[in-house]
């Protein structure tokens, strides 16, 4: 009896022990958790921050102090700039460190030490080059550098918090996987930078015009995904005064092309193992907005700057508010990265940056001649072999077990690997060393910079990811510049093909010089606007800057309103942020509805389709959470797309050889011509044009949201924010984390995005007036604190929704809005 | 020495034990316990009580934190469960597990 009871009370210790210490299927470790102590309930006494507190840290020169306002922002004030950093370490930390850690982590390949079903994200990454681009870039950053100080001080910040961590502070999220956080290093922000550059940077059009030519020919094909985009509203001025609609007929669908077979296939694997979505459709793509405004168009006389880069959203968000002050050296407020030493997007007392991406082609392929198909050590450029560098990796589980093996492969131009039975080497700007990487060294020195054209300078060597730049200064100067490395390539200079990878004459010759780069200064219409679009007018210049432009919505939209007033303030600068009319609709819709009373005069009407019509008619065009015609119109286009493209179609719905939806350009140069073959929908006998298309859409569009929302159109359940909300995940996708019903003034391509389902929008918003005393306002969808359980963590997605912007108490912190001060010494003292 | 001041002392040990090292402290107070106090009455459920007792002495003081129903709710939403549930799981699970590891240490020592 008594060896029954220890057998079976062991027993059950055993496995008690084991739930708690390692989990069980889908239990995380529950030691850690329900632990009274250290786990997370004790969090609950160190979720806010406190009145007063403190912190050493090693290397700090003198003391600083960190005042925290009403809206969790820390003013940090120091007596170095390195200083500086090192506080800013270790206020992020205290906010964002398990963050920073798994942003880290994403780009070095190193997510399955957390959870092994990451393993496939770290392949990508890995397989990318992230790791080893990043390395390479750190390796050359000079040690007695003002970069590598403040890097070595940013971390020495992080590694003090870490270490003084109390039990309750432990981030809820590595509790979660039973993981301590990691010591940070000065090359970490590295990775970061990398990593975002696989988001901004790495376009493949090729891609989608050698998947068309299989289907349609080369011709049809690079009409497309052109590299002229068909409506201009160039972000270089280019002396018009509104978009310029140049529509010339499309080719028709010619003959399928094979002849490039076997490296589409190459290449289309490539592009799929290096998690890049090819077929998604032009509302799933990144995108962001900023403008300056000059003097002469603005109420009090000063310039005004607005930005808001839309990225993916997470909670915590991307970014993190800080303001940084060195008396006499340093005065700089804006939104940095967790786990970067600078303000990357902000303003000081002199100038203020935004930025959007420029959507730039950066990335080629080589097709390479190896010596061993199969395990290949050289390969062949110029008649000779040269050797490849071999890199084997290990992969590890979160018990450090080994998941994977692998070896990555590199020539002189970056990754080699192979792919439907070609090696495929890869050139990419952002893994290239011929610069040192200056993104860190630009982020800094724009930070002191005093005027539009000082930011210039300080930007002049930023490689990437190509960004452009809006400057505006209290002089009333106002700039823009397409910044980045941009390839210089052989013959046409065209990025559109895959490359001989055996001839060194294929090379990249060299970067543009900054002299050449899409910018202006001060134009004659006094504004200046981006929002991805095609960044030169190619009637200005000609040369080869990218391919598969977005249609420019938005920068028509911004430029409209722009330009129809010229007595703008910050506060109505804030409203057009959230600005939900849409330059789309308004091109679309009428198309719609005359295709609808063309046919109805042909007597080819039916109740639906004229019901259909009437309620778009109805339509304000404009995504407002109450609106309830916006469904109707997106989801008319959703299958306008699916009826048009059929010629796109193969057999596989899945199969990444399909092409991607091709965006409004080539649809907009359609619409002018009524009977295309194009519109012909070739799975039905009939013979349909524009007008059938457009009206089989409308109605098929009104029978589905009919299906889903009910047959009364002025019921709430077609209000755009009901079937429509926002999403913004937590970063491990854990739902109670996350904000999933965000109503918001935001529609696909209006001012106020809303792209990818309703996860990709304003990642943050940003309005300064320069004038004698500097005012701005700043907002982003979520909150200072990483910590789910804060009242920092979300307490700013509701005023985001709506639009609103907080004032950045930028010239001075009231005693009564600080609501803790953190006081740092030198470690020892 | 009554039974009283054994269940605060024992209760005292499983909060110390917990603040000191951690979690694990639990199931090793709990042998050591159904080791030494094998003679007392009912040392098995004794040694369950004061784990509870304990461990809800620490909760009482996080309780104290501004955030305490917030972060047993998303914790307890994360685990699929309600915030009190896993209040309850809070105090269940070292009840359970200090019975396991004192009915244990009992099993050896006890004579009968």
């Amino acid at each position: 009896m008594r060896l029954t009871s220890f057998i079976g009370f062991t027993l059950l210790t055993g496995g008690l022990c084991y739930v708690a210490a390692r989990g069980a299927g889908p239990l995380p470790p529950l030691g850690p958790i329900i632990d009274p102590a250290r786990g997370a309930l004790a969090m609950a006494r160190s979720t806010e921050l406190p009145r007063a507190w403190s912190g050493k840290i090693p290397g700090l020169s003198a003391g600083v102090t960190v005042a925290y306002d009403d809206r969790g922002v820390p003013h940090v004030k120091a007596t170095t700039v390195d200083d500086a950093y090192r506080a800013l370490g270790f206020v992020v930390a205290r906010d964002r460190l398990f963050q920073m850690e798994l942003q880290f982590r994403a780009a070095a390949g190193t997510t399955s030490e957390f959870n092994e079903k990451a393993l496939a994200i770290d392949t990508v990454s890995r397989r990318i080059g992230l790791a080893w681009g990043a390395e390479r870039r750190f390796a050359l950053v000079k040690k007695d550098s003002k970069e590598m100080r403040s890097l070595d001080a940013y971390a020495a910040g992080v590694n003090a918090y870490v270490d003084q961590m109390r039990p309750g502070d432990l981030p809820i999220e590595y509790r979660l996987l039973g993981k301590r956080p990691m010591h940070w290093e000065a090359k970490n922000a590295f990775y970061f930078l990398a990593r975002m550059n696989q988001t901004l940077s790495f376009n493949l059009p090729e891609i989608n015009i050698l998947k068309a030519q299989l289907l349609v020919g080369r011709a049809a094909a690079e009409e497309l995904y052109s590299s002229r985009a068909a409506i201009q509203e160039p972000i270089q001025p280019n002396g018009q005064k509104t978009t310029r609609f140049d529509l010339p007929p499309m080719p028709p669908p010619g003959e399928p092309d094979s002849s490039a077979l076997s490296a589409t296939k190459a290449l289309a694997l490539a592009v799929s193992a290096m998690g890049v979505t090819a077929t998604a459709d032009e509302t799933t793509r990144e995108a962001s907005n900023n403008w300056a405004i000059g003097p002469k168009r603005t109420k009090n006389g000063f310039a005004i700057l607005a930005g808001d880069p839309h990225l993916d959203l997470s909670l915590p968000s991307i970014w993190y508010e800080a303001h940084l002050t060195v008396p006499g050296q340093l005065d700089s407020y804006g939104f940095t990265f967790a786990g970067t030493p600078s303000i990357v997007l902000g303003f000081n007392r002199d100038v203020a940056w935004s930025a959007t991406n420029t959507g730039a082609d950066v990335v080629d392929f080589y097709r390479e001649t190896v010596d061993d198909p199969k395990n290949p050590t050289k390969y062949m450029l110029d008649g000779a072999w040269r050797t490849i560098d071999l890199r084997p990796q290990t992969y590890r589980g979160p018990s450090g077990e080994v998941l994977l093996r692998d070896t990555l492969r590199y020539t002189h131009r970056g990754p080699l690997r192979e792919f439907a039975g070609l090696w495929l080497s890869m050139r990419w700007t952002a893994l290239d060393t011929n610069n040192v990487d200056a993104s860190l060294g630009a982020f800094q020195a724009a930070q002191t910079a005093t005027s539009v054209a000082g930011l210039m300078d300080a930007m002049a060597a930023y490689p990437g990811p190509a960004q452009n730049f809006v400057m505006a200064d209290r002089g009333g100067n106002i700039g823009i510049r397409s910044t980045g490395l941009y390839p210089i390539r052989p013959g046409d200079g065209s990025g559109l093909a895959l490359r001989d990878g055996a001839t060194s004459a294929s090379d990249w010759t060299g970067y543009w010089s900054t002299k050449d780069y899409p910018q202006s200064v001060n134009p004659p219409q006094g504004f200046l606007a981006s929002a991805n679009q095609q960044p030169i007018d190619p009637k200005v210049n000609p040369k080869y800057f990218g391919a598969d432009w977005p249609a420019p919505w938005r920068a028509i939209r911004i430029n409209q309103r722009l330009r129809a007033d010229s007595a703008w303030t910050p506060g109505k600068v804030r409203r057009m942020q959230v600005d939900s009319g849409s330059a789309r609709a308004d091109f679309y819709v009428p198309y719609f509805l005359d295709a609808v009373a063309r046919l109805a005069g042909a007597g080819r009407s039916s109740n639906d389709i004229a019901r259909a019509a009437a309620l778009l008619a109805e339509w304000k065009r404009s995504y407002t959470p109450g609106d309830k015609r916006a469904i109707l119109f997106e989801t008319a286009m959703e299958r306008l797309n699916f009826l048009l493209w059929d010629e796109l179609n193969v057999r596989d719905s899945n199969s990444s050889m399909r092409p991607r939806t091709p965006g409004g350009l080539a649809l907009a140069r359609l619409l002018q011509q009524p009977d295309s073959r194009w519109w012909d929908d070739r799975r039905t006998p009939a013979l349909e044009t524009r007008d059938d298309v457009l009206a089989r859409a409308l109605t098929l569009a009104y029978a589905e949201v009919v299906a889903k929302y009910g047959r009364d159109p002025s019921s709430s359940d077609w209000e755009w924010g009901t079937t429509s909300p926002m999403k913004i995940w937590h970063l491990l996708k854990l739902e109670p984390f996350s904000a999933l019903d965000v109503e918001a003034r935001s529609g696909p391509e209006t001012i106020a995005p809303r792209a990818s389902n309703g996860t990709h929008s304003a990642s943050e918003r940003l309005v300064v007036e320069l004038g004698p005393t500097v005012r701005a306002a700043t907002t982003y969808p979520g909150g200072q604190s990483g910590n789910p359980f804060s009242k920092f963590y979300r307490d700013r997605i509701g005023r985001w929704s709506h639009g609103a912007l907080d004032s950045a108490l930028f010239n001075d912190v009231p005693a009564a809005r600080v609501i803790s001060t953190l006081t740092l010494t030198p470690e020892g003292k | 020495m009554s039974t009283l001041i054994r269940i605060v002392l024992l209760s005292a040990a499983y909060a110390f034990g917990a603040l000191a090292v951690g979690w694990w402290s639990l199931p090793v107070t709990a042998f050591a316990w159904g080791w030494v106090g094998t003679k007392t009455p009912r040392p098995v459920l004794t040694g369950a009580v004061c784990a509870m007792l304990g461990w809800g002495a620490l909760m009482l003081f996080d309780a104290t934190g501004t955030s305490f129903a917030a972060v047993a709710g998303g914790v307890g939403a994360v685990l699929k469960i309600n915030g009190a549930a896993f209040l309850e799981l809070s105090l269940i699970f070292p009840f359970v597990l200090a019975f396991c590891a004192a009915g244990c240490a009992h099993a050896l020592v006890r004579k009968d």
